[in-house]
């Protein structure tokens, strides 16, 4: 972990934000990211449901993170709502989300216009994320612009170096191009010269190669790992592939129906998974042993609306006890960066500590 | 073997044979210039056949030409050139009533389970439709057809019969729409993209259905997938797209261990490294994007990306040849990707990084 890699990369385009921002990250052990019992909350017409409940975990400066999980797990809202970009009207928040120290849950749209850039996100699809009638250099100059701080001529000299960053070849010629003329991959290089543009302390990465196709996902994944590993910034990679997951990340946080059900260092997880959900997701996944088949998990994710009394899994779980059904499990700390929220297989006793509900 | 359509295997009567089938769209595209006419070659000179209770996969990037080669086989539309011939028969060359018939032994499951359902349809009719428009049987007969299919997919008539796509999963609606698929028992099964659009959990559901199903009723399915590891646990044998043409083909296993074609190669370096595989070599990545098929590459098409491509490649269009048991590549280099690779890795160890 060497923060101080990340003051550099400022450089001439930190704001007066910024620059109090690089001294936060550059503080001592500084975690650029910090959820804290976080819980989001939807509302709609047949009343509110809980689509992330209790959500703790931490990145450290450099740091890598996966969250893994299925659909409805709650990852991309949790992802959604570090970038502040949830709607106020449709969801409600409570807890703590701290980047770089600072807390963004509760921020008036002033505030956050302000701090924006700190936190930049990629989305799955490409096409969806750009604009379709605005050529893409300019998209990269938008967020510049409103900064304030380059001119003209600046801003568009940063975009054409950052879209060279990202592998897009000729892109002084490219700056001109509208998203259709460029390929998925083209497209999704430009939506990650966008989130660069403003010198995030934090990459959000929401499934970024799932609309790919595979040699093209590979090429992303690469480019956005090293990017983050370059500019020293820290990467929240949001998937449903374990293997990728583990892959590019250092830690990998597992979801389940919107609770964090375990947590450990990405070359365990693979072996040596303790939530039963994590290891049947693992057994889940095609080629994971070998040529064999996969093995399905019976039934399906849960209705939010209808969620399972005690642990959300033990309908699904072969190693349901009794109390799985009645007590919903804690995340018990079972070693360096591992927890684990399961009865049976960490029970938490007096050596471990409750640090979550 | 110098045949050109040695990809034919001549043991046994296969299920669909696909014999030199080109075929291409013309296509007109504005761009700053005015409008540019062109004829993209989608499908060049492809030729594979599938044997009865075998899983052919293929496999390729977006472009590539699997989903028209999959049309193709339905002959919606028919090839421009060429000749698919299933069970023998060659159905460019039925009419009316009797092309109609024959369409009965080929039947599809999609990607998106919901775009294929029709929303306004219950489950039992939409089960149904098939022997419908076959005009095949009564209402009963349709119902106890329903009934054995849906329970055969693992639902139930009674309970899922009377619902609508929308009441259900998405792994239940593709459950569906494999029952329909299997109701007028046909000859071919193709599965494009089957369990792409489903999360996890239920991905293995989907495919253990998909492989339990071949066992009991003796399916033969063509495979169209992206994901290898899919393509791995359900497919004998596996052909390689790349712009319109199979650069590869041949028996799963002994492809994935060893591929012959650096196209192959590059694809399977492309996976996410699983646990307990031990890999070795250095990973090999595609650079770019994969040409425009309105004017391929001369040569091989795979040139302009590869690593080992020499003067030869781009003068000569490379000529199939035999590797292996049942296993052809188009290339003038076969397996050289492995001293590649190795001479690569040995490189980068040597110096420290």
């Amino acid at each position: 972990m060497s923060p101080a890699s990340s003051a550099s990369s400022l450089g001439p385009f930190g704001n007066a934000g910024a620059a109090t921002l690089t001294e936060v990250v550059a503080g001592a052990a500084a975690k650029v990211l910090e959820v804290e019992h976080l819980s989001v909350n939807l509302r709609t017409r047949a009343g509110e449901v809980g689509v992330v409940r209790d959500v703790t975990f931490s990145i450290p400066a450099s740091g890598k993170v996966a969250l893994l999980g299925e659909s409805g797990a709650g990852k991309s809202v949790t992802a959604r709502t570090i970038a502040s970009i949830l709607d106020p009207r449709r969801f409600t928040t409570s807890g703590s989300v701290r980047i770089a120290g600072r807390e963004v849950l509760g921020l008036t749209e002033k505030e956050l216009v302000a701090r924006r850039g700190h936190v930049a996100l990629i989305l799955q699809d490409p096409t969806r994320t750009l604009n379709p009638s605005m050529r893409v250099g300019k998209q990269i100059v938008e967020g510049m612009a409103l900064a304030g701080d380059l001119t003209k001529e600046e801003a568009k000299e940063r975009a054409v170096d950052l879209m060279r960053d990202v592998g897009i070849a000729d892109p002084t010629e490219r700056y001109f191009s509208y998203p259709h003329e460029l390929s998925g991959g083209m497209r999704q290089r430009v939506v990650i010269a966008i989130a660069l543009s403003m010198d995030p302390v934090l990459l959000l990465a929401d499934e970024p190669t799932t609309s790919l196709d595979v040699t093209t996902q590979a090429q992303i994944m690469d480019l956005i790992a090293q990017l983050a590993e370059e500019k020293g910034m820290a990467l929240l990679l949001i998937t449903h592939d374990v293997a990728l997951a583990a892959s590019v990340a250092d830690d990998i946080c597992v979801m389940y129906a919107g609770k964090l059900v375990e947590e450990a260092r990405a070359a365990q997880i693979m072996i040596d998974a303790r939530m039963p959900y994590t290891k049947a997701l693992i057994s889940a996944v095609p080629g994971m042993q070998g040529e064999a088949m996969p093995k399905a998990i019976p039934g399906r994710p849960p209705d939010l609306w209808a969620l399972p009394s005690g642990c959300a899994f033990h309908p699904r779980c072969a190693l349901a006890i009794e109390r799985c059904g009645s007590q919903v499990p804690p995340l018990v700390v079972i070693g360096e960066a591992r927890r684990c929220a399961c009865w049976v297989t960490a029970p938490p006793d007096a050596t471990n500590e409750e640090v979550a509900r | 073997m110098s045949d050109r359509g040695a990809l034919l295997r001549s043991d046994g009567a296969p299920v669909l044979e696909v014999r030199h089938v080109s075929h291409g769209f013309s296509v007109q595209r504005a761009s700053g210039k005015g409008i540019r006419r062109g004829f993209v070659s989608a499908l060049a000179d492809v030729s594979f056949s599938i044997e009865r209770g075998e899983t052919f996969a293929l496999v390729g990037e977006t472009g590539s030409g699997k989903s028209t080669l999959a049309r193709a086989v339905l002959h919606e539309p028919a090839p421009a050139e060429g000749t698919i011939l299933l069970n023998g028969l060659d159905m460019s060359r039925l009419k009316g009533k009797e092309a109609f018939a024959a369409r009965k032994q080929v039947q599809m499951v999609f990607q998106d389970p919901f775009a294929a359902l029709n929303p306004r349809w219950r489950v039992e009719k939409i089960v149904t439709e098939p022997l419908r428009v076959h005009g095949i049987g009564n209402r009963q007969s349709r119902h106890e057809e329903a009934a054995r299919l849906l329970d055969l997919v693992g639902l139930d008539i009674d309970r899922h019969g009377p619902r609508f796509p929308r009441e259900l999963s998405g792994g239940q609606c593709q459950r569906v729409a494999i029952a329909r698929a299997l109701i007028l028992s046909p000859a071919l099964v193709i599965c494009d993209e089957p369990v792409t659009a489903l999360d996890v959990s239920i991905q293995a559901q989907i495919l253990n259905l998909l492989a339990e199903l071949r066992e009991r009723l003796h399916l033969t399915y063509l495979l169209i997938a992206h994901d290898l590891m899919v393509v791995q646990t359900l497919s004998q044998r596996v052909g390689t797209m790349y712009l319109g043409k199979i650069c590869e083909v041949g028996p799963t296993r002994a492809m994935f261990d060893r591929p012959a074609h650096p196209y192959t190669a590059a694809l399977l370096s492309a996976i996410p490294p699983r646990p307990g595989i031990v890999t070795s070599t250095k990973r090999l990545r595609l650079r770019g994007d994969p040409p425009s098929p309105l004017d391929p590459p001369s040569g091989c098409r795979f040139r302009t990306r590869c690593v080992l491509a020499q003067e030869v490649c781009a003068e000569v269009v490379p000529e199939q040849q035999e590797v292996g048991p049942g296993h052809f590549v188009q290339c003038h280099f076969p397996y050289k990707i492995h001293d590649y690779l190795a001479e690569a890795a040995s490189a980068s160890s040597g110096t420290p990084s």
